[in-house]
């Protein structure tokens, strides 16, 4: 699976948050990423043919940025503007079938943002234009994923943020446990580069035994659902 | 925890410290906690079998 991944930042070579989650992504191979604040900045301007016809060969598209006054910095908007004309997403039905993921990134608590919070109001009720765009292009809406007040986490978080991040990029969804132990059966087997003979044969017995377990869980899923339908 | 979860956190411990890379030590944690999700769906199902087979509707 190919991913995209459109930035919306005015200042990304600043921002801790934006490089981390670079750093991040710079180690799955099939994941490509755009900073729309330069496409802007380039003296010629942007290509919207060139951007239209680079979309195509993805199947996941996340936006990425910072919240500012509830929305996506000005870049993406105008991005979305040019780019997503009417030809290109209803009449052509280009983007169709296609994922849209958001990453949005909070200074305040995620926990802000709900009713009776000192936001008020949920990610999902902010993000909505966007949602709203997925449907009318098709794609499927993909579970925001909301990396808050990144400069407090300490680096269990920080572990924890990296692959949430990572298989958000590109693991199959919805992120059930067969499709995460899948990606991480991916990932470990990435894990082996550069390692003794002896370390490998370590990490594919962990895989193995990664691999029976889930097998079990499995099998006794399907015996409880049985189970269930001789009752019921 | 069985012994498999038990053997498979103590080798992925050992993989997550001898590694000095972030993203590697980060897919290791991952996978302990995968591991312990395992053996908990696979106790709880199991508990669950055991609870409906043994149902005293059935006896």
């Amino acid at each position: 699976m190919k991913t995209l991944i459109l930035i919306s930042h005015p200042k990304f070579e600043d921002s801790g948050t934006q490089q981390f989650l670079k750093t991040s992504f710079y180690s799955l191979d099939d994941v490509k990423y755009q900073v729309i604040d330069e496409l802007y900045g380039q003296s010629d301007g942007i290509d919207i043919e060139k951007e239209q016809s680079a979309l195509k060969g993805f199947d996941r598209i996340i936006f990425q940025f910072p919240m500012y006054w509830y929305s996506s910095p000005a870049s993406l908007k105008q991005f979305m503007d040019d780019v997503f004309t009417r030809n290109y997403i209803v009449a052509n039905r280009s983007v169709k079938t296609k994922q849209l993921g958001i990453v949005v990134t909070l200074g305040d608590a995620k926990a802000d943002f709900q009713a009776g919070g000192s936001e008020q109001f949920t990610i999902s009720e902010l993000l909505r234009p966007l949602q709203a765009f997925a449907h009318k292009a098709g794609m499927q809406y993909l579970k925001p994923l909301v990396v808050d007040q990144f400069g407090y986490m300490d680096p269990e978080q920080k572990e924890k943020l990296l692959i949430d991040y990572l298989q958000y990029l590109s693991a199959e969804m919805p992120l059930s446990l067969a499709n995460r132990e899948k990606w991480l059966v991916e990932r470990l087997q990435s894990t082996k580069q550069g390692k003794s003979d002896e370390k490998q044969q370590a990490i594919d017995l962990v895989i193995n035994s990664l691999e029976d377990q889930q097998n079990n869980v499995e099998s006794l899923k399907e015996d409880v659902k049985m189970i269930r339908n001789q009752e019921e | 925890m069985t012994d498999t979860t038990e053997w498979l956190v103590k080798q992925l411990t050992e993989l997550k410290n001898d590694d000095q890379s972030f993203i590697n030590k980060s897919i290791y944690q991952a996978t302990i906690e995968l591991a312990k999700e395992q053996d908990k769906r696979a106790q709880q199902s199991q508990d669950e079998l055991d609870g409906r087979i043994w149902s005293p509707d059935k006896w």
